[in-house]
């Protein structure tokens, strides 16, 4: 996180700026300037361009929704021409990518609108679900307007550029483009009700007179329906007509019905189909870097804290194919606490990728209206702060139809707690140290946007020096393979138990190769992100466990830790036995159990008894048994074999059994002598 | 893990550099000392630098001691500390290595004038 003090907003005179608010916006430039030369010096400010106001010195403008502009600048480096080129295609690409972004949202916003509607008007047909083109199912629509009788014909118009133009046709080879204010249509579109007219003389005197009919294609027809079509986002769509020559069978006001119907499903239709051009349009421009590092930078903060001196923090984030709306912040909290979220927008696309910085931008606008209601040096409460953002973004997210499911945790290492607040996110996992035992910490909220009256509540529980936490998106369990089948919380639960020693960032290495290696070559379908925390034991108290990678250079490391655990007053002779059969006992299993091959863990873990000195050294490595090592010879005939007679020398009780997961373990106990 | 050698009155003196001889360096330290063990060498491994020897370490030393053993040569060490004699003592590999406290007196046990 960069320093409170190179962010800058003006709430009072900010606009109702959609997402990205200027936060992201000041992100969005820290981020792609960071690693340059600036190094750390760096200050990014940027404010709401207020109309009629000039451009502070040194800052570029940059366009945000609906007309807004901000204004960007760099402290200090103004006069730096690199800075100043920088900063202007930075703004350039910034304005690109959100004006883009920006339309769609917009659209997604009155397609739901559309769709609600829709709904309550017609029962959508299982044609809006087939992978048909779009022309070939207005085609389909038409067709059912005329319930395929070949003496109907029938167009469908749509307004597009001030005029209207067929976009399907039955029983019609031309139709040139309309007037919509002129003619039958005119009459139509503007008394905006649907006409129903029989016998050439009608038809032909019922036009309005600023503009010859005889263009319209129903000329000279014997009855017409003509239905217009509006939307609530664009007004007037365009127009359905039905009409036949040669009978003078009327049509009936249930027909009528059927084509009001009929033209909302196609406005359905034609609405998808210019959202889809939209995503694919943006699709392209993802391929541009700037897209790609907006994405990223606006939904996972780059590096997180990543020294303190009680708390290990690490991310992963691998981005699916397509855009999703994953999330992670992390904010550390002057009194030593770190807040950490992780969410996941329901949906694809740029849409979703936007909500998900928007929801991240109330968040943590919540935490700071919040924290102004509290006495100076307290922090609000995570159920606080996520009933405020509920509040605040709810009623979008359900006017949208989307919701989003996030975890919000606090983590306060002086008291060792963990306080939550779970809005229908994947569980998050805590392992714990002390009994190497993991649990899900589950809460039972609704995700965010499903109900508006929710009210959040926090749950917590205890943390020690050496517990872990975990926290996922879906993509992480829903990974699968070939055969269909999902990696699941189980395999999830057993990696971080085996992989609990590695700290937090050796352990999302390891979950991320063995989701990898158990996807074989099926694609990640959705992101997959990760948070890990672990809390790193006092000076005084040593980690009670340490895992290793199954390769010799690590042992050196395995014995450092074991004297550490030990203490200083343990007398020197104990601690070079422990020093050496647990050495013997991890090459056993390197040499034996993982037959050299590098990269498994193992896992040490002292026990805590009064009267014995306990170690577990646990493996991955399959069915193997120490047994099967051939007995040493004492006559210097035989290099090797010494290693299990050693174990057994040093440690009195030697008793390997198979954990539930698979794992060996390997209990060593020695009693304390004094 | 690095050595020195040299001759004193016709015995090679080895000085063994690392404080640790395990598994992960017995192999290569195996393989570094083929040169040293010519045909029918007296030799002798100084072993103070060493804190931490394994059941791979008394591997490689008993290799070496097999090997000059089968040319007509010896080897003794000396030099060890307590904990890495507690290992020998441990495996009884003390009653089939020559260890002598001082360089001195392993280079005496040769009959080298010192």
């Amino acid at each position: 996180m960069e320093p409170a003090e190179s962010r800058t907003t003006n709430h009072q005179t900010e606009p109702q700026v959609f997402p990205p608010a200027l936060l992201e916006l000041i992100e969005f430039f820290h981020q792609r300037l960071a690693g340059e030369p600036f190094g750390s010096s760096l200050r990014v400010t940027a404010g709401v361009l207020v109309p009629g106001s000039s451009l502070p010195a040194g800052a570029v403008p940059v366009d945000l929704a609906a007309g807004h502009q901000a204004w960007v600048c760099l402290s200090a480096l103004t006069s730096d021409s690199w800075a100043a080129g920088a900063l202007q295609a930075l703004a350039r690409g910034w304005g690109e990518v959100y004006s883009a972004s920006g339309r769609e949202v917009l659209l997604m916003e009155e397609l739901a609108v559309d769709w609600e509607s829709l709904q309550a008007l017609y029962d959508l047909s299982a044609d809006l679900q087939s992978a048909l083109k779009p022309e070939e199912m207005l085609k389909r629509i038409l067709g059912r307007a005329i319930s395929n009788d070949p003496s109907l014909r029938a167009v469908l118009l749509v307004q597009h550029n001030g005029v209207l133009s067929a976009r399907a046709m039955q029983n019609l080879d031309v139709c040139e483009n309309l007037n919509p204010a002129g003619g039958l249509v005119g009459r139509c579109v503007s008394e905006q009700r649907s006409l129903v007219l029989q016998g050439q003389h009608q038809i032909a005197a019922a036009g309005t007179n600023s503009e010859p009919t005889s263009r319209e294609p129903w000329n000279g027809a014997t009855s017409l329906a003509l239905v217009p079509i509006t939307t609530a986002a664009r007004g007037l769509f365009g127009l359905l007509a039905v009409w036949r020559y040669d009978q003078a069978l009327g049509f009936d006001s249930y027909f009528v019905r059927l084509l009001e119907a009929l033209g909302q499903q196609a406005a359905l239709i034609v609405e998808s189909d210019r959202l889809n051009r939209t995503l694919l349009e943006s699709e392209r421009l993802r391929q541009e870097i700037f897209i790609g590092s907006l994405i990223q930078q606006l939904l996972l903060v780059g590096a997180p804290p990543k020294e303190s001196a009680r708390l290990e923090v690490a991310t992963l984030a691998l981005p699916s194919q397509t855009v999703d709306g994953d999330f992670v912040d992390l904010f550390a909290h002057p009194d030593g606490t770190l807040d950490v979220l992780i969410g996941d927008v329901m949906g694809k696309g740029i849409p979703a990728a936007l909500l998900g910085a928007a929801t991240k931008t109330h968040i943590l606008r919540a935490l700071a209206e919040k924290a102004l209601e509290m006495p100076s040096g307290e922090t609000p409460s995570p159920e606080d702060i996520i009933n405020c953002a509920s509040a605040a973004i709810g009623p979008d997210l359900v006017t949208l139809e989307r919701f989003v499911t996030l975890c919000y945790a606090r983590i306060d290492p002086a008291a060792r707690r963990v306080t939550l607040v779970d809005c229908g996110h994947p569980s998050a996992l805590q392992y714990r140290a002390r009994t190497g035992e993991v649990l899900p910490l589950r809460g039972d909220g609704l995700p965010l946007g499903v109900l508006l009256s929710e009210r959040y509540r926090q749950i917590e529980a205890e943390l020690e020096p050496g517990d872990l936490l975990l926290l996922y998106s879906d993509g992480v369990t829903e990974a699968h393979n070939a055969q269909r089948e999902l990696y699941g919380e189980e395999r999830l639960t057993a990696t971080l138990r085996m992989c609990s020693g590695l700290g937090a960032a050796g352990l999302l290495d390891r979950i991320r190769t063995r989701v990898l290696a158990f996807c074989g070559d099926e694609k990640l379908g959705d992101d997959f992100t990760c948070l890990a925390l672990k809390i790193r034991a006092d000076g005084a108290e040593p980690a009670s466990e340490i895992t290793i990678l199954s390769s010799y250079t690590d042992l050196e490391q395995m014995r450092t830790w074991a004297a550490a655990t030990l203490g200083s007053e343990a007398p020197s002779e104990l601690c070079d036995e422990i020093r050496l059969a647990l050495t013997e006992a991890v090459v056993n299993i390197i040499r034996h159990g993982y037959r050299e091959e590098p990269g498994h863990p193992i896992r040490i873990r002292a026990g805590h008894h009064a009267r014995s000195l306990v170690f577990y050294v646990e493996d991955w490595a399959g069915e193997w048994d120490m047994a099967t090592i051939p007995q040493p010879s004492f006559e210097g005939d035989l290099e090797g074999g010494f290693g299990v007679f050693i174990v057994r020398s040093i440690f009195e009780d030697v008793v390997l059994t198979r954990s539930e997961d698979g794992s060996n373990v390997l209990q060593l106990s020695k009693s304390r002598k004094l | 893990m690095e050595f020195t050698t040299e001759t004193v009155s016709g015995v090679t003196i080895v000085t063994l550099l690392g404080e640790t001889l395990d598994a992960s360096n017995a192999k290569a330290l195996k393989t570094d000392l083929v040169p040293v063990l010519a045909p029918g060498a007296k030799l002798v491994f100084d072993m103070k630098a060493l804190r931490f020897v394994d059941s791979s370490g008394l591997g490689a030393l008993l290799s070496c001691l097999r090997q000059v053993h089968s040319s007509g040569g010896d080897l003794k060490l000396c030099e060890m500390a307590k904990t890495v004699r507690a290992l020998f003592e441990l495996v009884r590999m003390h009653r089939i290595f020559e260890i002598y406290s001082s360089r001195e007196e392993a280079l005496r046990s040769y009959g080298a004038e010192v």
